[in-house]
């Protein structure tokens, strides 16, 4: 493909001008079964594109479709005239901070509906069911008087903090109470913060810098290049890499860091990225991502145990959790999940430890059960499906509900994770407790 | 996000499309799309992600979240009379996702191993990249070595073609220089390996496993077919799950 001109054979199939003509065309075809199940299986029409592209699957597409869309094809720009990508992209980006407003959460919201990244489920419209809700006057009381005796009380009232947390803590005693039940404040030095940055270099320091940009860049705080923000979340990171040389810095952890700053000044931010890479997430992002992959063997089995026809499915088509929960688990769901459903996790982790991080994933799993056995028969739609999540059945108290329907216990993850440190982990590859070890090839 | 038609190639080849749609649309649409799984590999940064997103939304962005793991895309695409549809994994860079990219690999029909023009170092993980597939992937997989921004070519060059070219002769690797910033050869290395698959094997393999993916069952072994090629299948006894 080196030499000879160009000859233009291989011609892409635009899946449809606009997301909205390609949800269309799924819906005419599967128009049998119930709205609920279309909404999910359709591509997501979500427009925030670095999460990749809804895939058009529709190998049954009728004659008459395929025709439309070869016709649906983007106006042919000439190359002459165009500006640079660069420029395009800066100016689109003043414009649309100019006009978009900024949600409660400090995304940047844009105006149509389909088109901002972290929907908060009141912009999908779910109404909370209201019912054994605790009024937030009185959780703030509750958490005040907590925290004022934590020592004492965080022994006693394990079963009230987790019950508390899966309510949601009250925004205001957020970083208060995470920074107390991670015990980050205990951890934290003083000083040491700052020798690392002073003192502290990595090679890793050009890695993190390519992902500084790229971490959050439809956050108001993190949007502007060269910012407050980009440069307290670099100072994190590269703390940290100094800090934790055996871990040093992986992708994904860009994200925690990226919504600690969001609750928290950079120096208690470290430390509890400190704490949660310590209690909740060990041994995840070592060089070979040790403990993500004996997790997903670990779910692989509390999948199998909880819903074992979508287990045989997924397995079948040949989808290990490995391939789905690695982004979930890296970035503990903040690149997965609508926005006020990941604080809620993010709670519920601190509150109670690893096991909400399980029982979310095999709650997604659970939503989207029907969707998945009745209308992805291949991996091509599992995939799609599970990397670009349907956000309709994500909103918190919805999938909190259904992750607490999830009967896992702590004593089976510990168990299941015994089993499978005794085993001989390869250096790459999956691995499994249910059959036999799986070679790479 | 900004979009950004990429330069003259492809929007030739788009236009060619949109004059044929008549006469083909119903020829075309007659045809079950032939699965072709396609891996990106390559170090951090060459651009994997970035070309995937030019052959796929035809767009460049400069910001573009990291790829935690891997993200999974899909193309469908028209070659003379066939519909091919790109099952395509873009896998992340950094190296200790290295551990997961056997998972991404192994019933891979084609590999797309990219280097960054200006990097030379990004080359030699190319070559590492291609030494692997080569030992580890599907013994039949189509192996593509890319080198990406050739946009910096004037300014930043680092790897002269030569070196890269003659590389992948010897290797036996389709080999060519892209841009996926202004659209330059992208569509060409997609071509190349679609022209370079013995689809028709694919297509006949797959008519015995009993059609297209329509049911579970013969999805799966539709799948586990399609891997079949000249020098036999890859063996997975049972056709486990990786
Ligand atoms: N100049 C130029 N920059 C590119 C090109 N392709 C990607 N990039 C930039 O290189 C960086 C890494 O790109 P990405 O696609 O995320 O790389 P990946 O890690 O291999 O997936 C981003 O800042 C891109 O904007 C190209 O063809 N030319
Ligand atoms: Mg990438």
């Amino acid at each position: 493909m080196s030499t000879g001109p160009f000859r233009p054979e291989l011609i892409p199939l635009p899946r449809s001008l606009s997301s909205d003509g390609g949800e269309n065309g799924m819906h005419d075809e599967a128009s049998d079964t119930s709205d609920d199940d279309l909404s999910s299986v359709a591509p997501s029409a979500d427009a925030h594109s670095d999460r990749g592209t809804p895939m058009d699957d529709a190998s049954s597409r009728v004659p008459t479709e395929v025709g439309a869309q070869l016709h649906a094809i983007p106006p042919v720009v000439n190359s002459a005239q165009e500006p640079s990508a660069m420029s395009l992209l800066r100016q689109e980006t003043v414009v649309r901070r100019q006009k978009m407003a900024v949600d409660e959460y400090g995304f940047y919201r844009d105006p149509s509906p389909t088109n901002h990244s972290h929907p908060s489920s009141a912009a999908i419209g779910m109404a909370q069911s209201g019912k054994q809700k605790v009024s937030v006057g009185s959780k703030e009381q509750q958490w005040l008087d907590l925290l004022s005796h934590w020592d004492k009380q965080f022994a006693k009232k394990r079963s009230k903090i987790k019950k508390l947390g899966r309510s949601g803590i009250p925004e205001s005693l957020r970083a208060k109470a995470w920074t107390a039940l991670a015990g980050s404040d205990k951890l934290k030095e003083p000083g040491i913060y700052e020798r690392l940055l002073a003192e502290g270099n990595s090679p890793l320091f050009e890695v993190i810098e390519r992902d500084i940009s790229r971490c959050f860049p439809e956050h108001s705080m993190f949007a502007e290049e060269g910012g407050e923000g980009q440069t307290n979340l670099r100072n994190v990171l590269r703390a940290y890499a100094v800090y934790n040389p055996e871990i040093g810095y992986c992708q994904g952890m860009g994200m925690l860091a990226g919504m600690m700053l969001m609750h928290m000044p950079p120096e208690e931010s470290f430390w509890l990225l400190v704490s949660t890479l310590e209690k909740h997430l060990k041994n995840f992002f070592t060089p070979v991502l040790l403990q993500l992959r004996m997790d997903a063997a670990v779910f692989e089995v509390l999948l199998h145990k909880t819903s074992k026809r979508l287990a045989v499915h997924l397995d079948k088509q040949e989808v290990p959790p490995l391939m789905y929960i690695t982004q979930w688990f890296l970035t503990l769901y903040t690149t997965t999940l609508p926005w006020d459903t990941v604080l809620r996790v993010w709670d519920m982790l601190y509150c109670e430890g690893v096991k909400p991080l399980f029982r979310i994933g095999l709650a997604i799993l659970r939503v989207n059960r029907d969707t998945l056995l009745k209308q992805c028969p291949t991996n091509a739609e599992i995939l799609s499906l599970l990397l670009h999540l349907p956000r309709d059945k994500l909103e918190a108290d919805h999938l909190v509900e259904a992750s607490l329907r999830v009967k896992i216990r702590r004593a089976d993850i510990d168990h299941l994770r015994k089993r499978i440190s005794l085993m001989e982990i390869p250096e790459r590859g999956t691995v499994s407790l249910l059959r036999k070890q799986r070679s790479p090839h | 996000m900004a979009a950004r038609p990429s330069a003259r190639d492809a929007a030739a080849s788009l236009n060619n499309s949109a004059t044929s749609a008549g006469g083909d649309a119903q020829n075309a649409a007659n045809l079950k799309p032939i699965q072709v799984k396609l891996v990106l590999l390559g170090e951090a940064a060459v651009g994997k992600s970035s070309l995937v997103l030019r052959f796929v939304n035809n767009e460049f962005q400069e910001n573009k979240e990291p790829t935690i793991g891997a993200a999974f895309l899909t193309q469908k695409c028209k070659l003379d009379d066939k519909i091919i549809k790109y099952e395509i994994w873009d896998t992340a860079g950094q190296e200790r996702f290295h551990s997961l990219a056997p998972m991404y690999y192994r019933n891979a029909q084609a590999a797309v191993v990219v280097y960054d023009i200006t990097k030379p170092a990004s080359l030699d993980k190319a070559k590492s990249w291609v030494k692997e597939l080569q030992r580890q992937a599907n013994p039949n997989i189509v192996i593509a070595l890319v080198g990406n921004k050739l946009d910096l070519e004037a300014t930043a060059r680092g790897v002269p073609r030569e070196e890269a070219q003659a590389y992948a002769t010897e290797a036996g690797l389709l080999f060519s220089e892209a841009s996926a910033k202004t659209g330059d050869n992208v569509m060409d290395v997609f071509t190349e390996i679609a022209k370079k698959i013995p689809l028709d094997q694919l297509l006949a393999s797959r008519g015995r496993a009993g059609g297209a993916a329509s049911g579970s069952g013969a999805a799966a072994g539709g799948r586990v077919d399609l891997n079949a090629g000249p020098g036999g299948r890859n063996a997975q006894p049972g056709g486990c799950a990786c």
